[in-house]
């Protein structure tokens, strides 16, 4: 007959579950990463099949476009986010965990300034949303734009403020750059899953910008 | 992004406000305060918009304001998921903190299926009882346009009313039924069949599910508030000069994407990660393969989809002219954006079916399922096609002729990996020990109807026969079998099939089989006339006809009428069977080898005691040297130390 110990599980149910869920915060930021390509792939074929048929001459007339200020400083604002934010998480992986939070304290400040920004801009476009094909583009790219920097900006915050809440869960452990608790690698795995799509946001940002600003 | 990342189990939480008893019931979120909140959502957005655009010229002349209707929607939507303790946990993470998950039960009242459970099994039950509500009230509709056509002169409803049906039937159908595999049978199955205790987002999952409430609603008020004439395709003009039913179409076709998305996500991440040790690709359900297909195709359309949504409230609410030639826009543009989901959609709505129907056949064929790796190939192989050839809708729509030939060649190539679901089901039953059981019934009869479709659709797809036939019977005729005739016989199988794990009871074989035999033939007998009526130049969506087709027609329409007798006769033996004499099942009154089946009646509240080991396929029926598929309780002693 078998002893007990013989019939102990063999898996750690508790460490397995973590690392699955481990797994799926990174597949989930790539999937949502996918999505949001995807979402603003529509805006942008938009914007090429309705310049490239150029109805009625109405595509942009008189060759305007929103304001490029506030253009160029969302996406500076972005852009300085993602590299903040990059710069934070690789001090962190040093044990750094303050530096980390001063810079995703800041990186989320940028982003929300930038979404600030998006929602300012469409107050005061100097054309109105049916003046002409470019217009009416930007007036739906800009609610879009705006909610998805703003929820954005709302993934940096929460990352934040979770770390204030539990640094102190891993402070004996090495700190919550370094401790291999749990708690620490899922708070790890979410950020490295929100940098991911803050960075890739980055790039998305400046494809837009060429795009609203510069070829239109 | 708004994405739940955090996975805590919630087994040993208990939550909720503090207060009084009602207080706490109230903030914990259920479908009266769900509907309360959402109600008051809608009045004050509704008044907002109001205030914004009531002073609008084009309101002022319309007599309807878009703005207005689209914020009391959105208010409404926001305020039901917060009415619901949808919105906890993202705003306790605003704080660093997580709200409190469900626990997770043995058995469950009936008013916990009414509230927002985070258990896979509970939501797998709510999407099952939802997406039949769903098909159902779209069937109701389809009698109607089949009492209008009747005659060819002697009018049920006006024109208007009839096209406003039309559009109805085909947008609940089309929209509500991307979900009636993944949502009951994906969510319900997929953690049993992967080993796995629980789901990778259990709150999206939730969600996912919600969403669906109010996209229903929202989408059966377009009938008393106008309708949509553009109909489930929303084509623009139309589109952008209707009433605020239009606006209803929009706004729950936009819900709808959303719950696809957040059940697409949760899907692939659980999937991927939580599939239990030994479970390798080569050893996954062909229903788990469906399933991952569907998601992927979902998470690269559906965002489109939303672009061409959003465009049109747009256009409608915004008075952008994005779908409007004279300042700028073109209409061809919600063509392209429509499309470029809509024909993907139309596989979102067969693989399901056909992994389904392949998962189901080797149970009763008592052979393993016939190339494998074919039919996953096939499903790769569709779900790629069919982001390729979209713009065989635009044939007859003033598309550039050059490009007629590119999209007939993908269209057709896309018959060669559907062709292998097709031939994958075929060769598994090919000399097998058949029991002709009610859902082995089904699945065979999902292969007779899909035939007729699939064989038209290849006709459809060259341009000179879709010149003829577009808009006609003919084409209607060919996805009602796609979709109807395979994906519905599929789902009604499924229900057969699952029933003892999903409810603890058996359905009857006899009245299963009287429920079979009248729906394949009365669905037969509706849909195969239909390819005749189109053929002779029946329009779609025109309320009147030319006098000799009325034979044809008037027996299309009884046997639609049967075909509505047979689905009540099952709504009517389902809830009695459910409700009142339970016959009692086995637990595995298949014997089917699949790992859901092997945990018990009714399934454990964490699905498995251990988390199991798994040791061969699913399919390995007839192999007389074939162990079992997995280790239930592996230990130490079981399965050795260096596992």
């Amino acid at each position: 007959m078998a002893s007990n110990v013989d019939e102990r599980p063999v898996i750690d149910e508790e460490a397995y579950y973590h690392d699955a869920s481990l797994g799926a915060t990174w597949t989930a930021s790539r999937t949502a990463v996918a999505m949001v390509a995807t979402l603003y792939g529509g805006l942008a074929f938009a914007f090429f099949y309705l310049q490239s048929l150029n109805s009625n001459g109405q595509w942009n007339p008189n060759h305007m476009t929103a304001s490029t200020i506030i253009g160029t400083t969302i996406m500076v604002l972005i852009v300085a986010a993602a590299f903040v934010n990059y710069f934070g998480a690789r001090r962190l992986r040093r044990g750094l965990v303050v530096d980390w939070q001063v810079a995703g304290a800041f990186a989320a400040l940028f982003v929300i300034v930038a979404g600030g920004l998006q929602i300012w801009e469409l107050t005061r476009l100097p054309f109105q949303p049916s003046s002409f094909g470019y217009a009416s583009v930007f007036v739906a790219f800009g609610p879009v734009n705006a909610l998805a920097i703003l929820l954005t900006g709302y993934g940096l915050e929460t990352e934040v403020m979770k770390s204030v809440k539990i640094k102190k869960k891993a402070i004996a452990d090495g700190g919550l750059g370094l401790s291999s608790l749990p708690i620490a690698e899922q708070f790890r795995a979410n950020l490295d899953g929100i940098s991911f799509f803050l960075n890739s946001f980055a790039v998305i940002t400046v494809v837009f910008y060429v795009i609203f600003y510069v070829v239109a | 992004m708004a994405i739940d990342m955090s996975q805590s189990t919630g087994v040993g939480q208990s939550g909720g406000a503090g207060g009084s008893t009602a207080v706490r019931w109230f903030a914990r979120g259920n479908i009266v305060s769900a509907t309360i909140l959402g109600a008051g959502g809608w009045f004050f957005g509704h008044w907002w918009g109001n205030v914004i655009a009531g002073h609008y010229a084009s309101v002022q002349n319309s007599g309807t304001n878009d703005v207005s209707w689209l914020l009391g929607a959105i208010f409404a939507t926001v305020a039901w998921f917060i009415g619901l303790g949808a919105l906890n946990h993202p705003i306790a993470k605003l704080w660093g903190g997580e709200a409190p998950m469900p626990e997770k039960k043995d058995k469950y009242s009936l008013w916990e299926y009414f509230s927002y459970s985070t258990d896979h099994k509970v939501v797998g039950i709510q999407y099952l009882f939802a997406m039949l509500l769903y098909f159902f009230v779209g069937g109701l509709l389809a009698l109607g346009i089949r009492t209008e056509l009747l005659s060819p002169t002697y009018h049920i409803w006006g024109p208007d009313t009839y096209i406003e049906i039309v559009g109805e039937h085909g947008t609940m159908m089309m929209m509500m039924m991307t979900s009636v595999i993944m949502g009951p049978f994906g969510n319900f199955l997929i953690p049993l069949m992967i080993g796995s205790k629980r789901m990778a987002f259990p709150r999206l999952e939730a969600v996912s599910f919600w969403f669906t409430v109010p996209a229903f609603f929202f989408l059966l008020s377009a009938l008393w508030q106008g309708g949509f004439q553009s109909g489930w395709t929303g084509y623009a003009p139309l589109s952008i000069q209707g009433g605020v039913g239009q606006d209803a179409y929009l706004f729950s076709f936009s819900l709808m994407a959303m719950s696809m998305l957040a059940a697409s996500t949760n899907m692939v991440a659980t999937i991927i990660n939580f599939r239990a040790p030994g479970m390798r690709w080569s050893r996954l359900s062909i229903l788990t393969w469906g399933m991952i297909t569907t998601a992927f195709t979902m998470i690269l359309s559906v965002p489109v989809l939303i672009d061409g949504l959003y465009v049109m409230g747009m256009d409608r609410a915004a008075q952008t002219s994005m779908l409007y030639g004279q300042h700028g826009g073109s209409p061809f543009l919600w063509e392209n954006l429509f499309w470029f989901f809509g024909h993907p959609e139309v596989y979102l709505l067969a693989l399901p079916g056909f992994a389904m129907t392949t998962e189901i056949l080797p149970v009763f064929a008592r052979k393993p399922i016939f190339a494998f790796k074919t039919s996953v190939a096939g499903m790769i192989g569709v779900a790629t096609l069919s982001f390729f050839v979209w713009q065989h809708h635009l044939f007859a729509s003033g598309m550039n002729p050059d490009m007629r030939p590119l999209f007939m060649l993908s269209t057709e190539l896309i018959s060669i990996p559907t062709g292998f679901l097709y031939l994958v089901g075929m060769g598994t039953v090919w000399r097998g020990r058949l029991r002709f059981n009610v859902p082995m019934l089904f699945m065979l009869a999902v292969f007779f109807n899909f035939l007729w479709g699939g064989i038209t659709g290849v006709y459809n797809s060259d341009v000179p026969v879709d010149a003829l036939v577009h808009g006609s019977f003919f084409v209607m005729a060919h996805f009602h079998f796609t979709i109807m005739g395979q994906l519905m016989f599929a789902v009604f199988g499924a229900i057969y099939y699952y029933t003892p794990l999903l409810f603890g009871i058996k359905l009857s074989e006899k009245l299963g089989k009287i429920h079979f035999w009248t729906m394949f033939v009365f669905f037969n007998s509706t849909f195969l006339p239909l390819f005749i009526v189109g053929w002779l130049g029946q329009p779609r969506r025109v309320f009147e006809y030319a006098a000799r087709l009325q034979t044809l027609n008037q027996w299309v329409s009884i046997s639609a009428y049967g075909l509505g007798l047979s689905l009540a006769f099952f709504v009517v033996t389902f809830i009695w069977q459910l409700v009142v004499t339970r016959p009692k099942s086995e637990p595995n009154p298949w014997d089917s080898r699949g790992l859901e089946w092997q945990v018990g009646i009714p399934v454990p509240k964490d699905n498995f005691e251990r988390i199991p080991v798994i040791l061969s396929s699913p399919y390995e029926y007839g192999n007389p040297n074939a162990g079992p598929m997995a280790d239930l309780t592996p230990s130490i002693s079981s399965v050795g130390s260096d596992v």
